[in-house]
């Protein structure tokens, strides 16, 4: 008698179940005919920056608010300056790293620009280097902007990393690819 | 109050007292701003004509280094419409003292264009 019950019970259960089944499979597809229209957005590559600085700010929420500022204006410049000028479609490196320690913050990227490009870079980085003051060199390449407008020449962001952000700057041209360092000590 | 929103930047213009006031908040960070900023900043340009005048950047959050060109041509155009511009930005706030002492040294040459650093947010 025992086996015919649970035989009995073990069927029914397997109907319900197949029933149930078959029944969530008609709910699902009617649930999903419902959905007449999807929509999704995806981001532009400039975006990024948006996204970048805000994940700086919130990763480096318990730092200083200038150095967190700082950080995510520097990063933000640099991503720009890939995504505008070289951006590597291939690179197998991240686009922005970024790495800060206690008594210092360092960001790097990865700029595909072309040789020529990369070279015109360089000697803006020296420049910015070898000078003083960054902030009154800022203050020439913004006054040079207004009298001959030149987008994509002036080279404006790398000036405003070291004078704005406070961020020293190096460069390195290897393998087809820019590499550029800022880093700022933490005091 | 007339407003004009650009991307994630919002620029609002008011009246207070004798002085017309336009505040930024928000972001510039468009790859190319100037062709979206320029014909707003140059239609403020014709507002602003013969005003006293006050640029409130206190708000604003972040500005990309490609903004900066069309806000200073701006400046330059608006200080040879305007009565006196009063440049007004966060002096505590290291990004924006950075930003604007640049801004200082470059706007010299307009006698009527002052820099000034606030060290708190303008009330709304």
């Amino acid at each position: 008698l025992v086996p015919a019950i649970a035989s009995k019970l073990i069927g029914r259960a397997s109907r319900l179940y197949s029933c149930g089944f078959r029944y969530w499979g008609t709910m699902r597809v009617l649930f999903e005919g419902k959905v007449a229209s999807v929509s999704l957005d995806v981001p532009t590559l400039w975006q990024l920056t948006r996204q970048i600085r805000s994940a700086v700010l919130v990763r480096l929420s318990a730092h200083d608010p200038n150095v967190r500022e700082a950080t995510a204006l520097v990063a933000s410049e640099l991503a720009e300056n890939a995504i505008k000028y070289g951006l590597n479609v291939d690179a197998q490196e991240p686009l922005v790293t970024i790495e800060v320690q206690p008594n210092m913050v360092r960001i790097r990227t990865l700029n595909a620009s072309g040789e020529v490009q990369a070279h015109s870079v360089l000697d803006t980085l020296a420049r910015i280097a070898h000078h003083e003051d960054p902030g009154a060199l800022y203050a020439e390449v913004i006054e040079k902007g207004i009298e001959e407008p030149r987008p994509g020449v002036s080279q404006q962001g790398f000036y405003r990393i070291a004078a704005v952000g406070g961020f020293s700057l190096e460069g390195k041209w290897r393998d087809g690819q820019l590499e550029i360092v800022a880093e700022r000590r933490l005091t | 109050m007339k407003r004009y929103t650009i991307g994630n930047l919002l620029l609002e213009l008011e009246d207070e007292g004798s002085r017309r006031c336009v505040d930024w908040s928000g972001e510039i960070d468009a790859p190319d701003p100037a062709p979206s900023l320029s014909p707003v900043l140059n239609e403020l340009v014709g507002e602003l004509a013969g005003a006293y005048v006050d640029l409130r950047f206190d708000k604003l959050r972040y500005m990309n280094s490609a903004s900066l060109t069309p806000i200073m041509t701006f400046l330059r155009d608006l200080s040879a419409v305007a009565k006196h511009v009063s440049v007004q930005y966060r002096g505590d706030v290291e990004w924006q003292n950075s930003s604007f002492r640049a801004v200082r040294v470059v706007a010299r040459k307009w006698s009527n264009v002052e820099v000034v650093g606030m060290s708190s947010v303008s009330q709304d």
